[in-house]
C-alpha cells in the first residue's frame, strides 16, 4: 500500500515536471514568435511610413511640375495673342521684344522638361555602388569648370583626407559636387576675394562632406526652400532651381542627408551632406 | 473709374509676381481697360510682406499708404502666396485691401486655402488669353470698390 502511494507519487511527479518542462518550451517559442511578430510589425510600419513620404513626395512632384511647366505656355499664347492684337491695330513696336519672349519662354519648356525627366530617373536607373572619395571628385568637377572659375578669380581648394571613403555612385557623386560648387561660383556676390572649399569632416562618427564658399549666403528662413524642385530666391539670377533639388534626390537615394550651414546675407554658405554607410563602407 | 481720372487721383495696384513675362501680360492688360493707373510690382512673397508693413528695405517708404487692390501670385520665391495673404488677412489694417490671387494653380488644396484665409477673388491663369484679359476685366468690380475704399 505505502509502497503503491509512493509509486503513483513517483508517478505523478514525473508527469507534473514533463508537463512543467513542456510548457516552458512552448512559452518560450510564443516568446520568440512574439518577437518575430513585434519585427515584422515594425517593419511592415516602417514599409507603410516610408510608402506614405514617397506618396507625398509624388504628389508634390506632380504639383510643382504642373505648375511651372504651364507657366512658359501661358507666356506663349499670351504674347500670340497680344501680337495679333498689335499687328491688327498696325502696331509693330512691341513684335521684337514680345517674339523674343516667346522664344524664351519654348526654351524654358525644353529645359524644365530635360530636368523633370533627369529628376525621374534618380534612383530608378541602375546605379554602380563602389568605393569612392568622395573629396576626389572635386578635382573632375574643377576642371570641367575652369572656365567660370577663372572668369571670376575663385580660389577653389580642395581639402583631402584619408578617410572620407563612401560606397556611392560615382557619377551621381559627381553631379552632386558639380551642382554645389556650380552655384558656390554663381552665388558669390560682389566678393572680391572668393573661395570656394571643397573637403570632409567627422562629426559624431560620420563623415561630413562640405563645399564652403564666402558668397552672398543664404536667410536662414530660406535654408530649407532651397533644395525644392523649381525653387529659387532669386527671381533674376539665371537657372531654373532645379539644381539643389536633383542633388537632394541623389543623396537620399544613397540613404544620406543634406542642409545647409549659413550666419545669413553676406555671410557665405556651406552645403554639407552625409551618406549611409553601406556594405563596402 | 473715371471719375476718380477725373479727379486726378491714381488707382494703386500691388502686383507679386514673381514671372516677369506674366507680369508684363497683366500689365499690358490692365492697361488696355484704362483701369492700371498706378503699378508697383514686386517678384517675391518677402519683398511684398516688406512693403506693405514697411519693413526692412520699405521701413522709411512713403507715399500712399496702402495700395487700392493686391494682385497675388501663388508661387513666389522666399515666402510664398498663401502666407503673404495671412499675413495680409490678419492684419488690423491691411485686411481691408482686396486681394486677388492669379495663379497657375487650380488645384482644390489652393483654392480652399486661399478662401480659408479671406481672399477675395482667385482667378487660374488661362491658357487661352481672351478668357485672362476677361477675367481682368471683371475685375472692375474692385476698381469700383475702389470708390468707396475705407481710407477715404
Ligand atoms: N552657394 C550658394 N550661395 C547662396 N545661395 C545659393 C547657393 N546655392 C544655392 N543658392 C540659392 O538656392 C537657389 C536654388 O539653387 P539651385 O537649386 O541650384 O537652382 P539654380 O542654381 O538653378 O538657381 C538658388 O537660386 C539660390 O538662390
Ligand atoms: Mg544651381
Amino acid at each position: 500500500m505505502t509502497n503503491n502511494i509512493q509509486n503513483w507519487r513517483q508517478e505523478l511527479n514525473e508527469l507534473v515536471e514533463t508537463r512543467t518542462r513542456q510548457l516552458k518550451e512552448s512559452n518560450d517559442n510564443l516568446k520568440i514568435e512574439v518577437l518575430q511578430r513585434r519585427d515584422i510589425e515594425k517593419e511592415r510600419k516602417h514599409l507603410t511610413e516610408d510608402l506614405k513620404i514617397s506618396n507625398t513626395e509624388l504628389e508634390q512632384f506632380a504639383y510643382t511640375v504642373s505648375h511651372d511647366l504651364k507657366s512658359p505656355l501661358i507666356t506663349v499664347k499670351g504674347f500670340l495673342w497680344m501680337m495679333k492684337k498689335d499687328i491688327l491695330n498696325g502696331d509693330s513696336s512691341k513684335i521684337n521684344k514680345d517674339m523674343e519672349r516667346i522664344s524664351k519662354a519654348v526654351d524654358k519648356m525644353q529645359t524644365l522638361l530635360t530636368d523633370v525627366l533627369e529628376m525621374s530617373r534618380v534612383g530608378r536607373k541602375q546605379e554602380e555602388y563602389e568605393n569612392v572619395k568622395v573629396v576626389d571628385l572635386a578635382y573632375d568637377v574643377i576642371e570641367l569648370l575652369s572656365g567660370p572659375i577663372a572668369e571670376k578669380c575663385v580660389n577653389v581648394k580642395v581639402l583631402r583626407s584619408d578617410s572620407g571613403v563612401a560606397y556611392v555612385d560615382r557619377g551621381r557623386m559627381r553631379t552632386v559636387l558639380q551642382n554645389l560648387i556650380e552655384n558656390a561660383i554663381k552665388f558669390m556676390g560682389d566678393q572680391t576675394e572668393s573661395y570656394v572649399e571643397i573637403g570632409s569632416r567627422e562629426d559624431k562618427g560620420e563623415i561630413v562632406y562640405y563645399v564652403r564658399d564666402n558668397g552672398i549666403g543664404i536667410d536662414q528662413r530660406y535654408q530649407d526652400r532651397v533644395f525644392g524642385l523649381f525653387d529659387k530666391l532669386d527671381t533674376e539670377a539665371e537657372g531654373t532651381g532645379f539644381g539643389l533639388a536633383l542633388v537632394k534626390k541623389i543623396i537620399e537615394t544613397h540613404g544620406g542627408r543634406i542642409w545647409v550651414e549659413s550666419e545669413g546675407k553676406g555671410k557665405g554658405s556651406t552645403f554639407c551632406f552625409v551618406i549611409a554607410p553601406k556594405k563596402g563602407g | 473709374m473715371i471719375e476718380r481720372e477725373l479727379l486726378g487721383e491714381p488707382l494703386d495696384i500691388l502686383l507679386i509676381e514673381d514671372d516677369p513675362d506674366h507680369a508684363e501680360m497683366i500689365k499690358r492688360s490692365l492697361g488696355q481697360h484704362n483701369v492700371a493707373n498706378r503699378i508697383c510690382h514686386l517678384s517675391d512673397g518677402e519683398a511684398a510682406l516688406n512693403y506693405l508693413f514697411k519693413r526692412g528695405y520699405y521701413k522709411d517708404r512713403n507715399g500712399n499708404a496702402h495700395p487700392h487692390v493686391i494682385l497675388l501670385d501663388l508661387r513666389l520665391p522666399k515666402v510664398d502666396g498663401l502666407t503673404v495673404l495671412k499675413n495680409i488677412k490678419e492684419d488690423e489694417d491691411l485686411r481691408k485691401i482686396p486681394v486677388v490671387v492669379i495663379t497657375t494653380s487650380a488645384a482644390d488644396k489652393d483654392i480652399n486655402a486661399a478662401y480659408g484665409n479671406y481672399v477675395n477673388s482667385y482667378l487660374v491663369k488661362p491658357v487661352d488669353f481672351d478668357k485672362f484679359s476677361e477675367m481682368l476685366e471683371n475685375l472692375g468690380f474692385y476698381w469700383l470698390a475702389w470708390n468707396h475704399s475705407p481710407w477715404e
